[in-house]
């Protein structure tokens, strides 16, 4: 879609034209279910996040004024939903760090394994202890700064850095091993 | 993997999207409440026409003030004690300005106990207050063209007798004129 045509869909849709937000939803649904699956490290979880995620777009959109981009706009509600899901999975909160290898996803990251080291990656990353993963997801591949993370998942800016860098040792020893 | 360098690599390869392995569309939009955007824009209307019908009603009055009343003898006069508006020390227009604003200020803090029962005297007062803007706008590239000062004291004039008439109505509609006292 070129930025008119997502100006034109945003207007449409802001109006209350469903299939206008159906066209929104196709051209960011990649991206949004990409951050709630990394986090979540479960396909269902993910899928009904992203769901969420769409309907508060869509609740939203009346007032989305056009100061951001309509892609960085939707993106700020899926990191913030996402989070907020991620936040309330206890099961996450409560497993013991070295018990996660093989809880997230084999159906999921088996899509992205075919692809040498990224997809290595991709499940070493779902190896992580949960904080370190959630840092790690928001810096390294949906490019937030470590003080944007410490306010996202309110911890000390500090925390953030020492968090990242922990999660990039365990990433390298995980991978080590493969 | 040995080196960062690489680690930085893998991450830089890995996709940036997903896709989920079913349609979450027919789901979602099942979720998706209605939008009330009809209600909104009728109320937009609205706003509309009601700038309109202002706008409309300044032009009324400004014109009839430079077309209908050419000159200062004409103009109505207070009825209200009002210093002389000449000032040594500012600009005849200011001078006008700073006498009556503070009148007007002072027969408005009287009125904002009971204003109920006078209508819409804040519109009738926000009519002079665009008028007088428009003066003072005017006056800015004549500052002393007399026409233009008479204008606008002739217009706080009557914005300060509609004042003091609207204070001198009871709530109960009884017309105060003063002389009782």
């Amino acid at each position: 879609m070129s930025a008119e045509e997502i100006t034109n869909a945003v207007q449409l849709a802001q109006g209350g034209d469903r299939k206008a937000f159906h066209l929104l939803y196709q051209q960011h649904v990649g991206r949004v279910y990409a951050i709630c699956w990394r986090l979540m490290g479960d396909r269902q979880k993910a899928e009904d996040v992203s769901q969420e995620v769409f309907v508060k777009v869509w609740q939203c959109l009346p007032d989305f004024k056009g100061d951001s981009s309509f892609a960085t706009w939707l993106h700020s509600i899926a990191t913030r939903t996402a989070i907020d899901c991620w936040r309330r999975d206890k099961r996450l909160s409560f497993v013991d760090p070295d018990q996660i290898d093989g809880m997230f996803d084999q159906d999921q990251s088996a899509a992205v394994t075919d692809n040498g080291d990224a997809g290595d990656l991709e499940q070493a990353i779902q190896r992580l202890p949960a904080q370190a993963k959630a840092v790690f997801v928001l810096f390294a591949l949906e490019g937030y700064q470590h003080k944007e993370i410490a306010e996202l998942l309110s911890i000390a800016e500090g925390s953030s850095k020492a968090q990242y860098h922990r999660a990039r040792q365990l990433l390298r020893g995980f991978l080590r091993e493969e | 993997m040995k080196s960062e360098q690489e680690l930085d690599q893998a991450i830089a390869a890995l996709p940036r999207e997903m896709q989920p392995q079913r349609d979450l569309w027919r789901d979602l939009e099942k979720q998706l409440p209605e939008r009330r955007h009809v209600r909104k824009r009728q109320m937009s209307l609205v706003n509309q026409a009601l700038a309109l019908a202002a706008v409309l009603a300044l032009v009324v009055v400004v014109s009839w003030r430079v077309l209908v009343v050419p000159d200062n003898a004409d103009m109505p006069v207070a009825t209200t004690d009002v210093p002389d508006p000449v000032d040594d020390q500012l600009p005849p227009q200011y001078a006008i300005v700073q006498q009556y604003e503070t009148l007007v200020a002072e027969q408005q803090g009287m009125l904002s106990r009971s204003t109920g029962f006078v209508g819409d005297w804040q519109y009738q007062l926000a009519t002079w207050d665009s008028a007088i803007g428009q003066l003072r706008t005017a006056l800015d590239y004549y500052p002393d063209d007399p026409q233009l000062l008479a204008q606008m004291q002739g217009l706080y004039a009557q914005q300060l007798d509609y004042l003091h008439l609207i204070s001198s109505v009871e709530p109960n509609g009884y017309y105060y004129s003063g002389e009782e006292l």
